[in-house]
């Protein structure tokens, strides 16, 4: 599903694949995959930092673009820690790339809220993931 | 329903030696291959997978830089020598990889890849379907 992407982790590699759309299921065997829900089932039951702030922040409606957010925003802020640049990052041979206001809707563009909760959202990944209050 | 075989390659011996078979087509990204696969029109025996196999990205003695085949565009584009020297590379990737430039998957592999495939023409409802 378009709004439910998984973390995917084979070896070295991890990253966020919007998988049912273009997967061969048989190629995916033996790889690791992580869902919204296992963030939340820490040993106490208690919710991940993010989906604790995403109920603070008013982050969705429906709830149905929810888990892909949550598991986008947390794929997304490792890739940021690891330097990979975006379509948005100024300068690209930066040794730490700050996730500002830009970066990080141009990376959280892949996930559409159809309720329009996306101010909610992007507040909630900022305060989660951002050394900087998002403008 | 087409059956098909699938084998993972175990390295680069393994995967040229199961490629060599008739009707027999490499998986490498999948994001064209896939497509294709679902509307019949490549209708491959065997699929051989090589995402496996290492993507090797390695400084050359003459001072360039030698991409394989199996590394993938994220892999390229947060690579320390090509977001520093091959600015063009890295920008083209990112702009690729932008939901509001084009849904290209971090995932796929670089152009160069073995299942690069021309993209399918388009189909309308009232001409007849492409034959292959």
């Amino acid at each position: 599903m378009i709004s439910s992407p998984a973390l995917v982790g084979l070896g070295s590699r991890t990253g966020t694949y919007r998988s049912a759309l273009d997967d061969l299921i048989v190629a995916e065997d033996g790889k690791s995959r992580v869902s919204t829900e296992d963030f939340g089932l820490a040993p106490d039951g208690a919710p991940h930092p993010l989906q604790e702030v995403f109920i603070e922040q008013d982050g969705f409606q429906c709830g149905y673009c929810t888990p892909g957010q949550i598991c986008s925003a947390i794929g997304m802020a490792a890739e940021v820690r690891r330097g990979v640049p975006s379509h948005v990052t100024a300068d690209l041979s930066a040794e730490e790339i700050p996730l500002s206001h830009d970066e990080l809707r141009e990376r959280m563009s892949g996930n559409l809220c159809r309720c329009g909760a996306h101010n909610g959202i992007v507040a909630a990944v900022s305060q989660t993931f951002a050394n900087q209050e998002a403008r | 329903m087409i059956p098909f075989t699938y084998a993972r390659a175990a390295d680069a011996e393994d995967a040229l030696r199961r490629g060599a078979v008739a009707g027999a087509r490499y998986l490498g990204g999948g994001t064209n291959l896939v497509d294709l696969l679902r509307e019949t029109i490549e209708r491959p025996g065997t699929l051989v997978d090589v995402t496996g196999l290492p993507g090797t990205i390695e400084e050359t003695a003459d001072g360039g830089l030698l991409i394989g085949a199996a590394a993938r565009n994220t892999a390229v584009a947060e690579h320390r020598a090509v977001r520093t020297r091959y600015l063009v590379l890295a920008r083209a990737i990112v702009a690729g990889a932008s939901a509001a430039a084009a849904a290209v998957p971090a995932r796929a592999a670089v152009p160069a890849a073995p299942d690069a495939t021309p993209p399918p023409p388009p189909r309308h409802p009232d001409r007849p379907q492409d034959p292959r």
